[in-house]
């Protein structure tokens, strides 16, 4: 049963919003087009009124397999846990962080103490209200078990609880992307009492409580998962901030994710309105824009498609002018041309991020980027020592076809220097096996590039893969979190980019931005990967 | 009797125990294991060895390895790294869309087989037993993955009359559970029944040129009657060993069918353990279809106890 209710967006409203939004990329790309306000997108403007009740059904690529935001990075699991569970703070459509479960904050002139005041009015799934001291557990536990609370833990000198609503965390030293860490997933706040004892192997089923616009209905193992309403759910007023931050309205019942593996019936799936939401590959992409009965739009973020040499001394690319040789014998348009898709989900650019994600975006270095000149390339391999006829080794992975497409074609534009180009394809375990106990001159991978600290951003801190990293390197991360200011912050990310570009960690080979396919009768989507709150089914 | 199923026993704990142990020895000399697949491409050194140390993959081989021996004594197969939970827990969510798929496309098979050869044996010479003849190494040619691509796309795409995939149990929503499962049974059943049918097809041409039934034929039994009561019983014997094998190949190997309808059995799960490297989960699976081989062979060869007074007295 389903009834309309007229609490939903403002037409106008979202319409500003985009407008808004698109300001703001235009501003942070220099006169690109804006990639977020897309043709195709249905996006709030002409939607129509929010209707409430139904079940939609998500196709993800595989089961979680746990439901503990904390321990388990996967994409799939991050995706559940935005829907789930709440953290302080949450990242909009350009992951800037604005408060979530937190109503107030303050920052001493020191930048040391962190006072929080939570939100009075925040209940969990299973009726308890928000306190501090689940706050305190679920930071503590962050600290303890994930990636990015890891890494932060050396700075953190304490998190107390100082009243029922009050967390106070105070830093041994200043860090400038705090409150950007706190808003990165596995920051997300569980209740205390269900996460005591649970080690790095994830709570169970039981454990999966929090404060977010749905809890957990039923979850059958490598099948589905469905979500159903959390009725006490307090939405906060901030409207149109889209991606994870301001309010959230729960207008559909339920909604139910099912893990569909292969392409094929991922797409039937949705031809046949088995399911109203999927996420498949690029080459997907060109079919589905021209199919008059679904719609297409390209989400926030991006992945960085990258070519990995190594700098360890087993290999010729220890030789920094042996890695800007290779810089220069890769053919970058060709090959994002020949694998990419369709340049619609292709952005050309070398930043370490996707364009979107504004506070590190930089064009620093994009002159080392678009440089193609194989001769001269040929004439540095020489110089660094590399002759004709000598063999490079590309270890790849076919579980990523795109993976050995790069290899193909680079073992081609190498080919035709003189080089002989051994590729090795494994599955993707095996080939980070090999890379660690092999010797070996090029990978191809991909990352994130919708991060919002410089730590957390694989680029700059791949060091135990490919032995790069350089002092230089660590200052400008120490640096950026000793910033005091957005400016300060910038700058330091112009140099990251800048040196990136020279000592080649990695060489970007483009950004891929990612897309969903949907029902037209999916309403209000905001183009943020998984996120159906605020969206509706229309009858 | 006791003397084949004592012998049977201690076949199957010898078996049971090469399996596992080659299964434990394999998978681990295939570079990479759970903590790279968990940590991913930017893990670091501290992390990994901190993750092993949790999941117990720090210790020498053969310590690794009687650990697990004296938890498979017990019963335990261990816990699975990515499910969280007991691996014989995890076989158990997953075996029952696997074995309905094989259960209902053996049996579907099996009926099949038997009007096709007895229509056969009665009508020899009727054009549809002739078809029937034709087509049927037709049949066991086609690749399941070709059969299963073009029923989706006349079926399900183009008619609408089926879901292009997905599973419902039985038991909680029939209706829907059956409109799932006739694509996926219908690609297994061609496959099979054409399997079966050539097989019973040479056992009863076989069974035919016997001199008794020339005596019942005398007697003034009809063909059909001749073949129901005669032929087919005698004509069984062997297609049992195929139904059987088959059916634990079955239960072990439909990946590909469990894939292309996203289907959440045993093979797609062994496929993502691989994958991820969860060693209790594949050589719990492995142990388990292993079992699976040795018990159904066991029923076979009993069931020809019961049904060959022969054997019975061999």
């Amino acid at each position: 049963m389903r009834t309309r209710l007229n609490k939903g967006r403002p037409p106008a409203t979202g319409l500003v919003a985009v407008a808004a939004a698109g300001a703001l990329l235009l501003s942070a790309c220099g006169g690109d087009q804006p990639s977020s306000a897309n043709p195709d997108g249905d996006g709030s403007v002409d939607a129509g009124e929010p209707v409430v009740g139904g079940n939609l059904t998500v196709a993800i690529p595989s089961d979680p397999q746990s439901l503990d935001a904390a321990v388990n990075p996967t994409q799939v699991a991050v995706h559940l846990a935005n829907t789930l569970y709440e953290k302080l703070f949450d990242v909009d459509e350009d992951n800037q962080a604005h408060p979530m479960l937190v109503d107030d904050y303050t920052i001493s002139d020191d930048r040391l103490t962190y006072t929080f005041t939570l939100r009075d009015d925040v209940t969990f799934h299973d009726g308890h209200p928000l306190t501090a001291e689940d706050v305190v557990a679920s930071l503590e536990r962050w600290q303890e078990f994930n990636r990015t609370g890891q890494m932060i833990a050396p700075d953190i000198e304490s998190i107390e609880a100082v009243d029922e609503l009050t967390v106070e965390l105070t830093l041994n030293t200043p860090r400038y992307p705090l409150i950007d860490e706190l808003a990165s997933p596995g920051s997300e706040i569980f209740r205390a009492e269900l996460i005591e004892d649970v080690g790095a192997e994830g709570f169970e089923q039981e454990g999966a409580v929090g404060t977010g616009p749905y809890q957990l209905k039923s979850w059958e193992v490598g099948q589905e998962i469905v979500l159903e309403r959390f009725d006490e759910y307090k939405s906060r007023s901030e409207e149109d901030l889209g991606g994870l931050a301001g309010a959230k309205h729960a207008y559909l019942d339920t909604i139910t994710f099912t893990v569909v593996g292969d392409q094929d019936a991922l797409i039937n799936g949705l031809l046949t309105d088995q399911w109203q939401h999927i996420m498949p590959t690029p080459d997907h992409y060109e079919q589905l824009k021209n199919d008059p009965n679904v719609v297409v739009s390209t989400l926030s973020g991006g992945d960085l498609n990258v070519i990995v040499p190594n700098h360890d001394e087993s290999s010729i690319f220890s030789d920094k002018q042996a890695r800007h040789a290779l810089n220069l014998a890769i053919d970058k348009q060709a090959i994002n041309a020949a694998t990419g898709g369709s340049p619609e989900i292709v952005e050309e650019h070398g930043a370490f991020v996707s364009k979107d994600n504004v506070d590190f975006y930089s064009t620093e270095g994009s002159e080392v980027y678009e440089a193609y000149d194989p001769e001269k390339a040929k004439q540095m391999f020489t110089e660094a020592g590399l002759e004709e006829g000598d063999t490079l080794r590309i270890v790849t992975s076919n579980t990523f076809p795109q993976f050995n497409q790069w290899a193909v074609l680079l073992q081609d534009q190498l080919g035709e220097l003189g080089y002989n180009v051994q590729i090795d394809p494994y599955d993707f375990t095996t080939m980070l096996d090999i890379l660690q106990e092999e010797e070996w001159d090029i990978t191809t991978l991909f990352f994130n590039g919708f991060l919002n600290s410089p730590q957390q951003m694989p680029p700059l801190t791949l060091g135990a893969m490919n032995s790069s990293g350089s002092p230089e390197m660590d200052q400008l991360l120490a640096d950026y979190n000793a910033a005091t200011s957005e400016e300060e912050a910038k700058a330091v990310v112009d140099e990251m980019q800048a040196l990136v570009w020279e000592e080649l960690p990695v060489i970007v080979l483009s950004s891929a931005k990612p897309w969903a396919a949907y029902s037209p009768k999916l309403k209000g989507y905001d183009d943020y990967w998984r996120v159906f709150w605020n969206s509706w089914l229309e009858e | 009797m006791t003397g084949l199923l004592l012998r049977r026993f201690r076949d199957l704990i010898i078996i049971l125990l090469v399996v596992g142990t080659m299964m434990f020895l394999i998978i681990r000399l295939v570079p990479g294991d759970p903590a790279v697949a968990i940590l991913g491409a930017n893990a670091q050194p501290q992390e990994l060895a901190n993750l092993r140390q949790a999941l117990g993959l720090d210790g020498a081989l053969y310590e690794q390895y009687l650990a697990w021996l004296g938890q498979v004594v017990t019963g335990n197969l261990g816990e699975s790294i990515t499910h969280n939970a007991p691996v014989l827990t995890v076989i158990g969510q997953h075996i029952g869309p696997t074995l309905t798929l094989a259960v209902i496309s053996t049996a579907i098979s099996f009926c099949i087989a038997v009007a096709i050869t007895t229509w056969y044996a009665v009508r020899p010479r009727s054009p549809l037993a002739r078809l029937v003849n034709q087509s049927a190494p037709l049949g066991m040619a086609i690749p399941d993955f070709w059969m299963s691509l073009i029923l989706i796309l006349v079926f399900a795409l183009t008619l609408r009359w089926l879901p292009t995939s997905g599973y419902t149990s039985l038991f909680s929503d029939p209706a829907a559970a059956v409109q799932s499962l006739v694509l996926p049974v219908a690609v297994l059943v061609i496959a099979q029944s054409a399997l079966f049918t050539l097989t019973l097809r040479e056992s009863v041409l076989g069974e035919l040129t016997q001199m008794y039934l020339r005596t019942a034929r005398i007697k003034g039994l009809t063909e059909t009657q001749v073949v129901l009561r005669h032929v087919l019983p005698n004509a069984l014997m062997p297609i049992l060993t195929i139904v059987g094998t088959n059916f634990a190949v079955l239960i072990g190997g439909i990946v590909i069918i469990e894939s292309i309808f996203v289907i959440p059995g045993l093979g797609s799960l062994l496929l993502g353990a691989i994958h991820t490297r969860d060693f209790p989960l594949i050589q719990g699976i492995t142990l388990f279809i292993a079992l699976l081989f040795v018990a159904v062979n066991l029923l076979v060869d009993l069931s020809y106890a019961l049904i060959d007074p022969k054997v019975r007295v061999s």
